[in-house]
């Protein structure tokens, strides 16, 4: 992946010192899309005027100010337009069956239930949306594994990931904290009955080479008396030697390499749970296992730090937050709104957190907190995301970003927090979120600068494909 | 009575014992070997960890260091109300970690420690609502309480530090879950009310009694005997052997002369501490509570109960039930009419006046020193974890409100509330009372341990105004208008 | 209860009804005892006047002959004359007894509401007093000697209420003043006398009957001043007349700035009544600058605090209302007996200081202020010679709550004696 990036960035700054593409570029049945951007907001923090960004093959070749287009290639001309990253929903339940799953329920995977009838995400898409993170459904522990799709299928079908992030609900943790905690507790207890198999079965192994060493030696001690005798020990026996005192209880090294390597006997690993095995790779730290966690409040919050102390997962958080739409309640607690109260320690954990675009009371006040602003300020990574997928908070994503900016949100943080945040709470900031060469050409063409209330969306682009313009109705 | 001034000696003594005046900067090596409290980083173990796991060294290490990094938290020149010993005017607290670590005069204060110049102001030992709803969360308490509450902050305000919540003593650790949790399980509620209920609660209690005596018996003779026959425990409620024992305390609700004489005869026969809830009647049958050694927690002004004539005895509620019940030698603790929080404005009894209602029980005549006990030692007393809380004693929990008058004053304030050894509350930065009686803050947070050279500066921060003015003017007051 | 007084009762309606041509309000009945009141000679620590200058007397001795205060000073300038029973209530002291404008137990709390229709002039709470009921026996054992006995708050006109002492054993004995005010409820309790009654209607229905009170009432004084004809004679509107001519108040149920804003409105400047502001809760202590420019009486209670959400805090009612009203507001509290007992009427004054009023203010609160506000200062709301002897004898401050009164004097007569009768508060 590295030398890809060096690769792509060697390219990059031949084309921005030229303008041109090496020569080899136009090869035959290369799928070339040019995009004239007025104004270019790259989503890694760069705004850009009047520049051309290249789409090879659905993704980012290059961009420049003057660049000489391959043939045949497709221009789009938003030269007095706005481009930017197609907005990411990280909390979506679109197309989704309402199984409201509870408890430990880690095996189950909504991929598994991904239907999508027509015109499913029409309403994300017609609102810049291209990419959601459709969220099990269920309010109790751990309901199953979430899945990234696109919102238009431009050709490679919807899915993105279907083995998402693992739903965790971290909301009333007299329940939740419990099921969470059992589920980190039964991985580790999995993890070391792994290892101690494997430690007894190293031991045994040991132990039969011994045997054949000695045996070896015996028959050279017997002269040369020849003998064909097969003296290795039939491999898959299920282990009886003791266990080996100092191994049996180490903690797993994450990194431990599979004993695969081994030339005839192969160690099996004792059978894992199925709801397990997501917990397992969470602790070992497999790529691509997280937790998407749904948090109360404030409280919830210190629960979360106290139930994985001991183990390093990686995560994203979802704090309820609610709006203030109306009189809040003098004293009972309004989901979320006591989130600024923990803002500091978000910080100080450097947490990636997916937050409603939503200003809020001060609870049992008429004073308002910008909630996404101060997790900004004490340097979470935020990532902003429709309160709802109800038509009118797919629409008014932006404009209430804008309201958040406008209350002092940064206009950075808020640009971050719309793209590059954005595609990492849902596990795709490798592929997705930004604008620059090697990633995914999902973006939007906005009439006028995104916080701009008369800004309207001209086109979005999936892959390199205009999968929705204003005129003209979406292809999914 | 004690003598306030020998208790003082006593304790400066402790303190410079504790404190051996070391040198600048040698301090803090020789802190942590001190004999002090038991406050260990491990108490904030959650119960799912394990400590063999070993993850990631270098974060567990950092983190490991942060852990052994004391606390403390140093109010100075405050009126220290301990409840147990006195009272030392001017005088220094010095929490170390979530224990109080010293109390006197002349105490070194560690440089890093936050400090608070309580010139003026009253300490207290935090108030304990031996019943509340809807403050913190229902049990298991550690896991409902919403830390953030306004509820909670309200309560602190209030002048509480410790609540009971169904049968679980929890604090008020405003902002963080360290600590929450005081003790579970803390009374066995009994009932001993209809001719039935008693019938069978002696039977158990004989029983359980018959047992421990074969029992004692067995072990005496079992070196000596080898026929002794061993009792066996089929039949015998093991709850009511706790309670012989002593190791639980029993929990009664009841109201009228008869019952309340009918449990201190039961207490007293089979030799069980008691606490009862309500004791309406208790003026009534006060030396006998007494005798029994049982517990009253009682609402001063408990809703008027009209004597009824047609009983051919005394009855009824009165306002010197308090003062009478303590007479009789029964330990009393206060608790208001209701035990929620109420923010209707009305001028009701509930958890917002702890003081108001236990100012009503000095109306009936209760001493003022009595009545300040029924909120705090009392009140941890009759649930069994005065060890931990109720006073101001070094190795005590560092629960502490700073009050800017005599805790029963009608129009003191809470200023500082300090749970665990963390401020909790500051009146000075929460709006709910800042406007009344405000006095700014004198908080100061922990300063970095790094600069060696700099002295810590604790008197500095005596900027103090003049003590405010007695609230109890003599003369006319001088027109208006 | 005694007997007499529902036989009394017969006996006082027709009379009233048919008498109130030629008078409009009950003369105060004197006290009609067996005996005549003994003469007291009081000694005490600090006695609290609170008379208009708010003086305080120490080391007083109050001087009390047939029911009234003779005279008071200290013990250096006034000797003690030959027959004085001497009170020695060293170490303590004397407080004027308190005035509650808001009671509804005075009738023991059987005729608490008679909601007949949304508005019903004419009912009159004398009738329903029980001079001997319990709580109102109470009310001594908390220093409290008058209260407004009132009608419920259930429609928007209830009746009128009557001012009584808490002690005595017939209704001459403690009537001061029949009808004591008229009880008018603008809004909140009424609004659930029947689905769809809201404040326009009610604001209509009260303004109207006042309306048709005032002309009955000017086409009475027309024909007395000789210019008229004898109007027929209404128990709907007799009366009102007393009102009318401001020899007694209007005592409003309002709470809420914007009902607050409608009774100085309606009320006030409107119908030009003498309207005393009860209740007076949440944010109508904003309307301060409003209610002191008219002079008007604002009494406080049973709430004593609220919770303002602008600004995340909690306010003392009373201090709020004086900051509003330029530290110029006249202030009293109130009970709303049973909703905090009588007797505890003190405990409204502790919320108020405690909460920022000035404690002067707090003892005024309850004695001087409510006194005024009915019209009644000429003979109650403070120890002054000439006026009744109605007072407390303290252990302490009355507004802490850990000082008790031990020995309440009503019209010159011991009416509770901790000592002799045992404590009840």
């Amino acid at each position: 992946m590295r030398t890809l990036t060096r690769k792509l960035s060697v390219v990059l700054l031949l084309a921005l010192a030229t303008g041109r593409l090496p020569a080899a570029a136009a090869d035959a049945g290369d799928r070339y899309v040019a995009i004239r951007c007025g104004k270019l907001i790259t989503g890694t923090g760069e705004e850009k005027s009047n520049v051309t960004l290249l789409v090879k093959n659905g993704k980012v070749e290059l961009i420049g100010e003057k660049v000489e287009l391959p043939y045949p290639c497709e221009v789009i001309d938003a030269s007095n337009m706005v481009v930017m990253p197609g907005h990411v929903h990280a909390h979506s339940r679109l197309s989704l069956l309402d199984y409201q799953r509870q408890g430990m329920r880690a095996d189950v995977k909504v991929a598994d239930e991904f239907l999508p009838g027509p015109g499913a995400f029409d309403a994300a898409l017609a609102a810049g949306f291209t990419t959601l993170q459709l969220v099990a459904p269920g309010a109790i522990g751990i309901p199953g594994r979430c899945m990234v799709v696109r919102t238009a299928d431009v050709g490679d079908g919807f899915v993105i990931d279907d083995d998402g992030a693992i739903k965790t609900n971290l909301v009333n943790p007299a329940q939740d904290r419990r099921i969470l905690t059992e589920a980190l507790n039964g991985a580790k207890r999995e993890i070391e009955k792994a290892e101690k198999a494997r430690a007894e079965f190293d031991a045994k192994k040991e132990a039969a080479e011994e045997q054949k060493k000695k045996e070896e030696e015996a028959k050279k001690q017997q002269a040369q008396a020849p003998a064909g005798g097969a003296p290795a020990t039939p491999p898959n026996a299920p282990p009886n030697a003791p266990p080996s005192g100092p191994k049996a209880g180490d903690p797993p090294k994450p990194d431990e390499k599979k004993p695969e390597e081994k030339k005839e006997e192969v160690f099996q690993p004792p059978p894992i749970a199925p709801q397990l095995q997501p917990f397992v790779d969470l602790v070992q730290k497999k790529a691509g296992t997280s937790l998407f966690v749904k948090l109360g409040g404030a409280t919830t919050y210190l629960h979360w730090l106290e139930a994985t102390k001991e183990f390093e997962v990686a995560h994203v958080l979802y704090p309820e937050v609610s709006r203030a739409f109306n009189w809040p309640q003098a004293f009972s607690g309004v989901p979320g709104t006591d989130l600024h109260w923990v803002a500091k320690q978000f910080g100080e954990h450097h947490e990636l957190v997916v937050l409603a675009p939503w200003i809020s009371y001060i609870q049992g006040s008429i004073d308002l907190v910008n909630v996404p602003a101060k997790f900004a300020e004490a340097g979470a990574r935020v990532a902003l995301t429709p309160s709802s997928d109800a038509a009118e908070a797919l629409a008014g994503y932006r404009f209430q970003v804008a309201e958040l900016v406008k209350q002092g949100l940064k206009r950075a943080d808020a640009i971050a927090a719309m793209t590059k945040n954005a595609a990492e709470a849902v596990g795709a900031g490798a592929e997705l979120g930004t604008l620059e060469p090697g990633k995914r050409a999902n973006l939007i063409v906005l009439s006028a600068d995104p916080f701009d209330a008369q800004a309207a969306l001209d086109r979005v682009l999936i892959d390199g494909r205009v999968a929705w313009t204003r005129t003209r109705k979406s292809r999914s | 009575m004690r003598s306030p001034l020998r208790m003082l000696i006593a304790l400066c003594a402790a303190a410079t014992l504790a404190l051996p005046a070391p040198a600048q900067g040698a301090f803090l090596d020789d802190a942590p070997k001190k004999p002090d409290g038991s406050a260990k980083p491990d108490d904030k173990k959650p119960p799912e960890a394990k400590p063999e796991e070993k993850k990631d060294e270098k974060k567990k290490d950092e983190k490991k260091k942060d852990e052994k990094k004391d606390r403390w938290l140093a109010i100075l020149n405050g009126d220290v109300h301990t409840i147990s010993d006195g009272v030392l005017r001017g005088a220094t607290l010095l929490c170390k970690n979530d224990k109080i670590h010293a109390i006197g005069y002349g105490i070194e204060v560690p440089k890093e420690a936050a400090t608070i110049d309580a010139a003026g102001l009253h300490l207290y030992p935090g108030l304990i609502a031996v019943n509340s709803s809807q403050v913190i969360g229902s049990e298991p308490l550690e896991f409902t309480t919403d830390v953030f509450s306004y509820n909670m902050t309200f309560a602190l305000a209030c002048g509480w530090t410790t609540l009971v919540s169904g049968n679980s003593a929890g604090k008020l650790t405003y902002g963080t879950l360290d600590g929450l949790l005081l003790r579970a399980n803390l009374l066995m509620r009994m009932s001993y009310m209809s001719g039935d209920e008693r019938r069978r609660m002696r039977e158990d209690l004989e029983t359980a009694r018959e047992y421990l005596r074969k029992r004692k018996l067995f072990e005496q003779q079992k070196a000596t005997n080898p026929a002794a026959e061993e009792p066996k425990p089929e039949g015998v409620n093991q709850e009511y052997l706790k309670l012989i024992g002593g190791d639980v305390i029993a929990r009664f609700d009841a109201a009228t002369a008869e019952d309340l004489r009918a449990i201190a005869k039961l207490a007293t026969e089979y030799g069980f501490k008691a606490v009862i809830f309500g004791a309406t009647e208790g003026w009534i049958v006060a030396e006998e509570l007494g005798r029994a050694g049982i517990s009253c927690v009682i609402t001063p002004n408990t809703p008027r109960v009209e004597r009824d004539a047609r009983l051919n005895r005394a009855n009824g509620a009165t306002i010197e039930n308090a003062a009478l019940l303590w007479k009789g030698g029964v330990k009393v603790a206060v608790i208001p009419g209701s035990a929620r929080l109420g923010n209707d404005g009305l001028v009701d009894r509930d958890l917002r006046t702890p003081t108001l209602e236990a100012a009503l029980a000095v109306r009936g005549g209760l001493p003022r020193d009595a009545a300040e006990a029924a909120l705090t030692i009392n009140a941890a007393r009759v649930l069994g974890i005065d060890d931990r809380v109720g006073s101001l004693e070094v190795g005590k929990d560092a629960d502490i409100i700073l009050v800017d008058g005599e805790l029963l004053d009608y129009q003191s304030f809470v200023y500082y509330s300090i749970v665990n050894g963390r401020l909790a509350y500051d009146k000075a930065k929460e709006s709910l009372f800042r406007d009344l009686r405000p006095r700014p803050s004198t908080y100061q947070e922990p300063k970095p341990p790094e600069p060696p050279k700099e002295e810590p500066k604790p008197e500095e921060a005596k900027k103090e105004e003049p003590k405010p003015e007695e609230k109890k003017e003599e003369g006319a007051k001088p027109e208006e208008k | 209860m005694s007997l007499g007084s529902p036989l009394l009762l017969a006996l006082l309606s027709p009379l009233l009804a048919a008498g109130g041509e030629a008078t409009l309000v009950a003369p105060a009945a004197a006290p009609r005892a067996p005996e005549p009141a003994p003469r007291l000679a009081i000694v005490v620590t600090k006695a609290c006047t609170v008379s208009e200058s708010d003086a305080i007397v120490d080391n007083a001795v109050i001087l009390v002959k047939d029911g009234r205060i003779e005279k008071i000073g200290r013990q250096s300038e006034v000797a003690i004359p030959e027959g004085y029973q001497l009170i020695d209530g060293k170490g303590m002291w004397a407080v004027p007894g308190f005035v509650d404008c808001h009671d509804h137990v005075g009738g023991g709390l059987s005729d608490l509401n008679d909601g007949v229709y949304l508005s019903n002039p004419g009912l009159n709470s004398l009738h329903t007093i029980d001079p001997e009921n319990d709580n109102v026996k109470n009310a001594l054992a908390g220093g409290v000697t008058t209260v407004l006995v009132i009608p419920g708050s259930g429609n928007n006109m209830s009746g009128f209420g009557t001012v009584i002492k808490t002690w005595g054993h017939t209704i001459d004995d403690v009537v001061v003043r029949s009808p004591g005010s008229l009880k008018i409820a603008q809004s909140g309790n009424p609004e659930r006398y029947w689905y769809g009654i809201g404040r326009s209607f009610m604001n209509f229905n009260t303004r109207d009957t006042l309306l048709r009170a005032k002309k009955y009432h000017s086409a009475w004084k027309a024909f007395e001043e000789g210019s008229g004809a004898k109007p027929d004679y209404s128990p709907y509107f007799h009366e009102f007349r007393g009102l009318i001519d401001k020899k007694f108040p209007v005592t409003v149920h309002t709470q809420i700035y914007q009902v607050v804003a409608e009774t100085i409105q309606m009320l006030h400047d409107e119908l030009g009544l003498w309207a005393v502001l009860d209740h007076s809760e949440f944010d109508a202590c904003e309307l301060g600058a409003e209610t002191s420019k008219r002079d008007m009486f604002v009494i406080v209670g049973p709430r004593a605090i609220h919770y303002d959400r602008r600004d995340r805090e909690i306010v003392g009612l009373c201090a709020e209302w004086l900051r509003t009203g330029n530290g110029k507001q006249k202030l009293g509290v109130n009970t709303d007996a049973p909703v905090q007992p009588q007797e505890d009427l003190s405990m409204q004054a502790t919320y108020a200081v405690r909460f920022g009023l000035p404690r002067e203010r707090g003892l005024s609160a309850l004695t001087r202020v409510p006194a005024q506000a009915l019209g009644i200062f000429d003979r109650l709301g403070s120890l002054e010679a000439g006026k009744d002897a109605d007072l407390g004898l303290w252990t302490g401050d009355p507004i802490d709550p850990a000082s008790s009164c031990l020995l309440t004097i009503v019209n010159g007569r011991i009416a509770y004696d901790s000592k002799t009768m045992g404590r009840r508060y």
